[in-house]
């Protein structure tokens, strides 16, 4: 199809007078051809992995999980019966880490903690996130007096000495990992809720947002299609952190005897009795399970931060 | 979540800046004292420093305070405030906030325990600011192993369940102090703790905003200058980072009152008879668990604890917003 | 005598994690003192590159591989930081394109002109504030002692500017490298600093190196201009020479494809199809061979060397030279005109009215509860109309309300007072669901390219999503006029899985029409279609728009700060000034015959690409900078810096008056005689 606005030029010479010669050159459409660029994702996870210590936090969570996971099909402990006879066993043949009060292995005891505690961590991020995120993107998109209202609580609620409320609930209720999930969730949301406010007051000010609404879009496909999905990047860094502090958070509730029922246990349960075992001299009962959750926690933390620095790169370095 | 200093801190931080609007000539003000302004135009935030600066006051003029209002002491035992039973008394005229167990006087024990609160939470805020802002400039200008190695010390610092480990620092230090008698037992040991669990976050902040500074472009025209890289660092980087140092000091006081409370609560620290919020929680709870239903000695160290954290809470929250506005468009 | 600058063969290479990126390759560039020379190019033609090469200023992982820069005789290249750190700002200095974000905010005014002099001549405080103050007034600043203690977001964009040359010459520097520096300023601003520039050079006589993509620049203010694409200089010659028999076809279509003031808009513009390319991955042959219409097997084989040697002052890279300007454009058929329907009492209805609308923007203060103290007075009773199939131009500088003014059309802010009827009927005052299919009719191509798609969202999601909201057709169907719009735009098909951030600017623009057209409006909102594309990427998506004009018959609203582009795509103009409709009329009333005094500043303030012209231009005495549309001045806006202003412009508001059918301004003294006394009507 020719197009009528291709401007025809003449009058033009070659380098010794003559006519130029031409030959058509292949057929690219008027805007050029598209190029594949490496994605923003892909650009991102490059920068990621350019950071040594991110690699190093991400081989170390990738390690923990099979660990706990797969590491029982493996390692068979007894876990249920209790024991006399082999109490309080320090390291050495047939228990690598020693067996605690009950008798039962402490390497198989690590194995089931960890499993808990991750799953008590993902699955109160999951709650928190998804409670903050929504609970964010309204209040910003919303503006006005409903954000102040909303952020007010937010507040408010950021106020509350934490520690009150599971005392008292330490004394009325025991946990299962549900609830203990919930206890973490419940208060863990305030903080992606302001994080993804403040990205949808960005956000709503782009153009493409304007574009959206000129075309006639309702609220709600504004928040769900466009403002939620460009905040993911903050949401996702969030959600590592939240781990991090979830399973940090489990140590101190075992602390304070707000832990599952024996012998169902997550990491912070197990060193809910650490001062006593250090005194007794049972070591192996409370570094070995600290030193895997320090280094859990720092693993999510090195790669949050790695996170956030790559997905800023990415925002920048268009 | 967590007991130490929340991560609102770090990720407040994060947004963009306002579209710019170009108004000519606008009155002479620098951003900081824009800020100021902004600050001062916020009807909530007045309140809430008006309060802070009361409870300054009273907490530094404790003892005068306790005269004037009357009531004794708080190490003063009153065995005869406790009734028939060896209980304590309720709010009365004479103790308006009632007594604990061993007739104290509730009002008096929670002015002193103000004094506790306010130095921990600013003498470690203060502390923990400077040298988290060291590191973190430290490891934002220089980049390269010298970043790797202090972001990887400051995160691994906070890996570690800060509080559980302050327990056994306290544990340690409780007899004779730490650090060649540099940490004296009690209130030094506290801040010191206050200290360890509060500088990661700030070296983190700092150094991302130096992170981002340092692409700016006036930084790079002050290159094109022919300005060194310590000359860079203190004479362009350090006045950006004046401002949002200062608010987030300021939010990160209210955190660290909760966390001295905390950590007296689960006994580190600071020892009775000395008056202290949460201590003083921690006795009233254990107390009512075992069936002694004073609220009195429950609830107003609680609220105190409560209305101190909230209004400097309000007053960062205030400052984080003026921090992010957009330095044009102040007629 | 030496030059002040001499650099030869320079190549630069930025060494990125994966791949090398051939920012600058054998350049070579000379400049005396007392000098200036253009450097000119589109982005990614290397030429910012080049100046941060000779100040050694590279990014990370940069490096110049070969070649030499020679300041006064003094070699740069190879000299380790702690010397360079000497040379820089000392020695040779650097303007940039963005004052705003070069100056360090928490910085006043005078401790950042006193500090290359503190830094370089370890002079006191006091000493260099009183050479801090000999700097400001040399460049013109308005009340210097004052300023001293301001802080940068005080200052406007032109005054700011001129704070950058201040700290730029504070050391006396031989050389001098302006990057853009009138780029990011108004139209009158930028006059204003060009000329600041050239005075300077003339007093001072530093060597000066004038970079920037916009040939109007060059035209009158250099004595020799470098042309470069993808890191090599394609072309260079005396200015004059350059302008009037340019070899390179690369020039010869760069020079075509800028629409100007007296172009026939019923003629083409010269497009130059494609993009750059890619530096990573550099063709064997001559860099522009893919885009050039004489390339034959041997551009793309062999790469052209300059021609002549350096005694040559017009050398070129090419193997099939051309020879001066394209002489004959093609000319478009003009087969549309305004469609005007009469209504019964006879008075024309229009088919987009906007009578007496107002906007102002409350500016607050408090955090909290915001109280507002002042506002900003963005629209003051503008009165427009657009017919079917008609092309309606805004055209002002920054704070005239012309964007505001585009987003009341098509609803994303609402009037304060007035209306905005479309056929007839106030569109936004409906709701719900009537709202919605009324949007339909009204749609906007926004400015930023790079802003105005999802990023999340795929091209076809993007491109379908208008339909999607409105429940108009199939899947299939959707999908079928998605794909037709994208061939109609100049895009392949295989763009429709791609991502934004994946395309240039100059694609993503023609993403962002293909979008707006997609409902079929019966209006189209452009708001600054072209500013952020390379220029010969604007003719490109010109062109395209003037097609799909006569192709779709639409009545549009071209919003640009440039009236070259304005005139070439509209048929009528409004020239906007701090909230107000200054003047109104053709293409040609508003070139040939302005009446107001703002519209002819405005185009003779303009840089033309024509050397002659921008010599002969006489000064229109345009003064001071735009005040603050939140305290405007009263009466006639524009008083404050109109070389006709007398009282009665301060004490009455200027009505709109016909000129000439269809040309109306309103101005107390204006250029034209008006034809009658009687007050406008639209």
């Amino acid at each position: 199809m020719t197009d009528p606005l291709r401007p025809v030029i003449e009058g033009m010479a070659g380098p010794d007078g003559g006519p130029g010669v031409q030959i058509p050159i292949q057929e690219t459409p008027d805007g050029g051809d598209v190029y594949v660029v490496s994605s923003g994702w892909r650009l991102a996870l490059r920068e990621f992995m350019d950071n040594r210590l991110a690699v190093v936090g991400l081989a170390v969570l990738v390690f923990f999980v099979v660990f706990c996971f797969l590491g029982p099909v493996v390692y068979h402990t007894n876990q249920s019966l209790f024991n006399p006879l082999t109490t309080d066993l320090p390291p050495g043949s047939g228990h690598p880490l020693g067996t605690d009060e009950h008798g039962f292995d402490e390497l198989g005891r690590i194995m089931a903690g960890g499993q808990t505690a991750l799953v008590i961590g993902f699955f109160a991020s999951f709650i928190a996130t998804v409670i903050g995120t929504l609970w964010g993107a309204i209040a910003g998109l919303a503006g006005g007096i409903v954000d102040g209202i909303l952020m007010r609580i937010v507040d408010i609620l950021l106020s509350i000495p934490y520690l009150l409320i599971v005392l008292v609930l330490a004394t009325k209720y025991s946990a299962t990992v549900f609830d203990e999930s919930m206890i973490i969730g419940l208060f863990a949301w305030l903080v992606p809720a302001r994080l993804v406010r403040g990205e949808v007051l960005t956000l709503r000010e782009r153009d493409f947002v304007n574009a959206a609404r000129v075309m006639g879009s309702s609220r709600t496909r504004l928040v769900l299609r466009h403002l939620i999905p460009n905040a993911l990047s903050v949401v996702i860094v969030n959600v590592t952190f939240q781990i991090a502090d979830a399973i940090l958070i489990l140590a101190y509730l075992g602390f304070l005897g707000f832990g599952l029922q024996y012998p169902a246990a997550s990491w912070g349960d197990m060193l809910g009795n650490a001062q006593q075992y250090v005194s007794s001299g049972y070591w192996w009962l409370v570094y070995p399970v600290g030193a895997c959750l320090v280094a859990v926690v720092l693993a999510c933390n090195l790669v949050g931060d790695a996170l956030r620095d790559a997905l800023d790169v990415r925002l920048r370095r268009r | 979540m967590s007991f130490g200093p929340s991560r609102i801190l770090l990720d407040a931080e994060a947004s963009a800046r306002a579209p710019e609007v170009d108004f000519g000539d606008i009155s002479t003000v620098s951003p900081d004292l824009l800020l100021w302004r902004r600050f001062r135009s916020s009807r909530a935030a007045k309140i809430s420093a008006a309060a802070i600066i009361v409870l300054l006051v009273i907490a530094i003029l404790a003892p005068l305070v306790v005269d004037i209002i009357g009531v004794t002491g708080p190490n003063v035992r009153n065995a005869s405030t406790l009734n028939s039973f060896g209980l304590p008394t309720g709010p009365s005229f004479a103790h308006p906030f009632g007594v604990d167990d061993m007739g104290r006087d509730v009002l008096a024990r929670v002015i002193y325990g103000a004094r506790i609160a306010l130095l921990v939470g600013i003498c470690g805020t203060l502390i923990a600011t400077v040298a988290g802002a060291a590191i973190g400039l430290v490891a934002g200008v220089y980049g390269g192993w010298i970043e790797t190695v202090l972001m990887g010390a400051v995160d691994l610092f906070l890996a570690f369940p800060m509080v559980l480990l302050g327990l056994g620092i306290g544990d340690a230090c409780r007899v004779s102090g730490c650090g060649g008698g540099v940490i004296e037992p009690g209130t030094g040991t506290v801040i010191f703790i206050v200290v360890l669990c509060s500088f990661p976050y700030v070296a983190r902040s700092v150094r991302r905003r130096v992170v981002s500074l340092r692409d700016e472009e006036f930084v790079f025209a002050a290159r094109s200058l022919g300005a060194s890289t310590s000359r860079i660092l203190y004479r362009e980087l350090l006045p950006n980072l004046m401002a949002p140092l200062i608010v987030y000091a300021v939010v990160l006081i209210p955190t660290n009152i909760l966390l001295e409370a905390a950590l007296s609560f689960l006994g580190v620290g600071i020892s009775s008879p000395t008056a202290d919020w949460g201590q003083m929680i921690s006795g009233a709870g254990n107390d009512i668990l075992s069936g002694n239903a004073a609220w009195w000695y429950l609830v107003f160290p609680g609220l105190a604890l409560l209305l101190t954290v909230l209004a400097f809470n309000l007053v960062g929250d205030v400052l984080l917003v003026a921090l992010r506005s957009p330095t044009t468009s102040d007629p | 005598m030496s030059a002040a600058l001499e650099v030869t063969n320079l190549t630069t290479e930025i060494q990125l994690s994966r791949s090398v990126v051939h920012a600058v390759g054998n350049v070579d560039i000379k400049i005396d003192a007392h000098q200036t020379v253009g450097l000119v190019g589109e982005s990614g033609s290397g030429k910012s590159m080049f100046g941060l090469s000779v100040l050694g200023l590279l990014p990370n992982g940069g490096h110049i591989v070969d070649g030499s820069i020679k300041v006064d005789d003094r070699e740069l290249v190879g000299l380790p930081d702690s010397q360079m750190r000497n040379i820089r700002g000392n020695t040779v200095a650097m303007i940039f394109q963005d004052s705003q974000s070069s100056l360090n905010p928490t910085k006043t005014i005078g401790e950042q002109v006193a500090e290359p002099v503190r830094l370089h001549r370890g002079a006191s405080k006091k000493e260099a504030t009183d050479r801090a103050l000999e700097v400001l007034e040399l460049v013109g600043l308005p009340q210097p002692k004052e300023r001293l203690g301001n802080y940068p977001h005080q200052l406007s964009g032109g005054l700011r500017q001129r704070v950058m040359i201040a700290i730029a010459l504070s050391c006396d520097p031989r050389v001098l490298i302006a990057d853009e520096p009138t780029t990011a300023l108004d139209v009158t601003i930028q006059a204003q600093i060009l000329a600041l520039l050239d005075d300077l050079r003339d007093r001072l006589g530093m060597a000066t190196l004038l970079v920037t993509h916009d040939m109007g620049v060059v035209a009158g203010r250099t004595s020799r201009i470098n042309v470069m694409y993808a890191g090599r200089i394609v072309e260079t010659a005396p200015t004059d020479q350059l302008f009037r028999s340019m070899r390179h076809p690369y020039t010869q279509g760069l020079l075509g494809a800028i629409p100007r003031l007296e172009s026939d808009p019923g003629r083409a513009l010269v497009t130059i199809p494609g993009i750059p390319p890619d530096l990573t991955n550099l063709p064997p042959g001559c860099r522009f061979a893919a885009r050039c219409a004489f390339a034959t097997e041997k551009c793309v084989e062999q790469e052209p060397p300059l021609s002549g040697n350096d005694r040559d002052p017009h050398r070129f890279a090419c193997w099939h030279p051309v020879d001066g300007p394209v002489k004959r454009l093609q000319e478009i058929s003009a087969a549309r005109s305004a469609s005007v329907t009469k209504r019964s009492n006879g008075d024309p209805e229009h088919l987009l009215e906007i009578k007496d609308v107002f906007r102002e923007y409350p500016v607050t203060a408090g955090v909290v509860l915001q109280r507002k103290v002042a506002s900003v007075k963005a629209v003051s009773g503008v009165t427009l109309h657009v017919d079917a199939g008609e092309t309606l131009g805004l055209v002002g500088e920054s704070g005239c309300g012309k964007t505001t003014l585009g987003k009341l059309i098509v609803g994303i802010e609402k009037p304060d007072s007035g209306e905005i009827t479309l056929g007839g009927q106030e569109v936004f005052k409906l709701r719900g669901r009537t709202l919605r299919k009324a949007r339909r009719d009204l749609q906007m191509m926004f400015q930023d390219p790079y802003a105005s798609l999802d990023p999340r969202m795929r091209v076809q999601s993007s491109l379908r999503e208008p339909l999607v909201i409105q429940g108009i057709g199939s899947r299939k169907e959707q999908d079928e006029r998605v794909r037709k719009l994208l061939g109609s735009v100049g895009l392949p098909v295989n763009a429709l899985e791609r991502y934004p951030h994946e395309f240039s600017g100059g694609q993503r623009q023609r993403i962002a029409l293909a979008r707006a057209l997609v409902l079929e409006p019966k209006v189209i909102v452009a708001d600054e279609p072209v500013s952020a594309l390379d220029v010969s990427i604007r003719s490109q998506v010109l062109n395209l728009m003037k097609r799909l004009q006569i192709e779709h018959n639409m009545a549009s609203v071209v919003i640009s700060h440039d009236l070259a582009v304005v005139k070439y795509l509209s048929d009528r103009i409004g020239v906007m000034y701090l909230g107000r409709l200054v003047e109104l009329g053709s293409g040609d009333d508003i070139y040939r015959r302005a009446a107001h005094p703002y519209t002819d500043a405005l185009i003779k303030t303009i840089p033309v690409p024509d050397p002659e012209a921008e010599r002969n231009k006489e000064d229109v005495g345009i003064r001071g900078e735009l005040p603050s549309p939140i305290y405007p001045p009263s009466g006639c806006r524009f008083r404050t810096r109109c070389p006709r202003a007398q009282q009665k412009c301060a004490d009455e508001v200027p009505e709109l008056r016909l000129f000439g059918p269809g040309h109306q301004a309103a101005c107390h003294f204006p250029l034209q005689t008006p034809m009658d006394g009687r007050a406008a009507g639209s």
